[in-house]
């Protein structure tokens, strides 16, 4: 098990987590799972940060390389602290099929929080309604959010420029109100003109 | 009851806060009170440096007449001769440094128990690692919140918990060093705020917080000098002035001195103040010689003799309280750039020892801006902030240990 994490806030709508490596924390838009033993939560990572661990202290310039700080402030490394919010974009009972909108209650504070496999995100973004919750997250970076999960899930799917071109039309529709957020988001998952390889 | 009416909005607005424009006007004068009073100490430091450089000349003597001499104030032994020491800063080592912090026993909120918190850090400057732990201790048994102390038993307060916090960081350090590591704590290794008079100890029970806390500080010496490992006590500021003490001794015009038989004192002699300042007042004018330095302190002194990077002379504590230690307490002073700060250590410690272990603490203090950086960690995984107070106080409500008093509950209510 590959564990990104271990919950220190959660809710409902989304989770914090703090990644057992400062400077290890999993990539934003990826998708990532948390059990309580008998419900997954899923979620994708909507921010990820290097921070102090005390919030009474900031990190000040040093004016030294990584390699001359860890030979001669080697505590610095243990005093900062990488921690990610993902938010929840469905779940599953133990027995239960996956459900494409939030948990009925949200995972708890110290559950571990792990990637998700292939199969889970395949599955997870097949009916592609994680982009609908992404989009009514809230989050000010809605279309970036939205652009980096549709190009992590597609990743997994065997024919990665049809999934994104499915995902594209998802886009379009679902906010076709907003023209800019819609062309936005498009032009970040765009495939790459085969011609200029 | 009587109720008075009409009352409402007659008297003057009382707000009940700090009246800063009072204290602002108090801190202005203090201002200008404390420039005069530097300007009439700068005299004093000088004849201090005057004597300062009839010390360095006197060579052996001065080891002879400070030791002959019978005072009422600690004097400092030099060990070296009186010059300031270029210190090579050290870069390849392990430190490791403990700091404590506690709660108190409070009896408005009925806790009956104190809490001591050690911070540890373990930095390796070879590997380039590092470890930063803090172990809690909750004290709640009789023997601990009513121990004996000095023979008689107390309730535990600042200064019972402050001798537990002691002993806590030395066991820390005790468990934790090794060959070679410089081990380092903040403040004085002179338990003088304990007990100032050694011969007291005796008879006591080996339970009683007074011979325990020696005991702890004892056995992690003798740790530190069985594995081999340095050992340092950093203070900051430090307020003592020990080696000024053995500047009074040189300025003293009797042999041998003998506070007892002071001839300035008895008005055999009489005294004429050598530098002072037409229209000073803050400063009573010297009656004797040894006045003549007064109130220097060994910073202010040092802050004259030393340049950044170097260290003074090493002097032996003849603080009273260090015969209750298996070997004497010795320190130097240092100026670390920021300030001239003391370091202790054990008598036992070699004069190359004694070299790696200051060049240590500057190239800490350089690590540290001017402060040792394993030291001023040790602190941070120490400190009990006041919401981790207020969390282990609702600790101590939700497992029915504690039930304010009604003041304290009055006062939280926080109504008009």
């Amino acid at each position: 098990m590959t564990r990104l994490g271990e919950i220190v806030e959660a809710s409902t709508t989304k989770l914090r987590a703090v990644a057992p490596q400062t400077f290890e924390g999993p990539a934003f838009g990826s998708f990532i799972k948390t059990s309580d033993g008998s419900r997954t939560t899923f979620g994708v990572v909507a921010h990820v940060e290097h921070v102090s661990i005390d919030p009474s202290r900031r990190a000040i310039p040093l004016g030294r390389t990584w390699d001359e700080l860890r030979r001669e402030q080697p505590q610095i490394l243990e005093l900062l602290t990488t921690e990610f919010e993902a938010f929840c974009v469905a779940f599953a009972e133990s027995d239960g099929a996956l459900c494409a909108y939030l948990p009925p209650v949200p995972p708890r504070v110290h559950d571990f929080v792990e990637p998700c496999t292939t199969e889970e995100i395949v599955e997870l973004t097949q009916d592609l309604s994680f982009i609908r919750t992404l989009g009514a997250s809230g989050v000010l970076i809605v279309a970036e959010l939205v652009a980096a999960a549709i190009r992590s899930a597609a990743a997994h799917h065997g024919d990665q420029r049809a999934y994104l071109v499915r995902a594209g039309r998802e886009v379009a529709d679902l906010f076709r109100q907003d023209y800019e957020l819609a062309s936005s988001i498009i032009r970040r998952i765009r495939v790459p003109e085969r011609a200029h390889r | 009851m009587q109720v008075r009416r009409g009352a409402v909005s007659t008297g003057p607005y009382d707000a009940r806060v700090l009246d800063l424009a009072s204290v602002a006007a108090q801190v202005k004068k203090m201002g200008v009170g404390l420039a005069a009073l530097s300007q009439e100490t700068a005299p004093r430091l000088a004849q201090a440096l005057v004597a300062w450089e009839r010390a360095a000349t006197m060579g052996p003597a001065l080891r002879d007449r400070v030791a002959a001499a019978k005072t009422s104030w600690l004097v400092a032994e030099p060990l070296e001769e009186l010059h300031a020491y270029d210190v090579t800063p050290v870069s390849d080592y392990r430190v490791l440094a403990s700091d404590g912090s506690q709660i108190l026993p409070d009896r408005h909120d009925h806790v009956p128990c104190f809490l001591v918190n050690v911070g540890l850090v373990e930095i390796s400057y070879i590997e380039g690692t590092a470890r930063l732990t803090s172990t809690p201790s909750v004290s709640w048994s009789p023997d601990e919140v009513y121990p004996l102390v000095g023979g008689s038993r107390q309730e535990a307060d600042g200064r019972v918990v402050g001798a537990r916090r002691f002993a806590g960081e030395c066991n820390a350090l005790k468990d934790a060093i090794s060959a070679d590591t410089v081990a380092l704590m903040d403040g004085t290794l002179l338990l003088w705020w304990l007990e100032p008079d050694p011969d007291r100890l005796r008879g006591l029970h080996e339970s009683d917080v007074k011979v325990a806390t020696f005991a702890a500080l004892n056995e992690f010496l003798g740790e530190a000098l069985t594995v081999g490992a340095l050992v340092g006590s950093y203070l900051s500021a430090p307020r003592t002035n020990d080696v000024v003490s053995m500047l009074k001794v040189v300025l003293c015009t009797e042999d041998p001195v003998d506070c007892d038989r002071c001839p300035y004192d008895s008005g055999k002699k009489a005294w004429h103040a050598q530098l002072e300042i037409a229209g000073a007042s803050l400063l009573p004018v010297p009656s004797k010689p040894c006045e003549e330095a007064n109130p220097v302190t060994d910073a202010s002194l040092f802050r004259s003799l030393l340049a950044p990077g170097q260290r003074s002379a090493r002097f032996r504590s003849h603080a009273k309280v260090s015969r209750a230690y298996d070997a004497p307490i010795d320190f130097v002073y240092l100026n670390v750039g920021s300030e001239i700060s003391r370091l202790e250590f054990p008598a036992w410690t070699t004069s190359s020892a004694l070299e790696r272990l200051v060049g240590a603490v500057f190239d800490q203090c350089d690590k540290g801006m001017g402060y040792p950086v394993a030291l001023a960690e040790a602190h941070e995984q120490a400190v009990v902030r006041a919401a981790d107070r207020r969390s282990f106080l609702e600790l101590a409500r939700r497992n029915g240990v504690s039930r304010p008093s009604a003041k304290l509950a009055r006062k939280r209510m926080g109504v008009l």
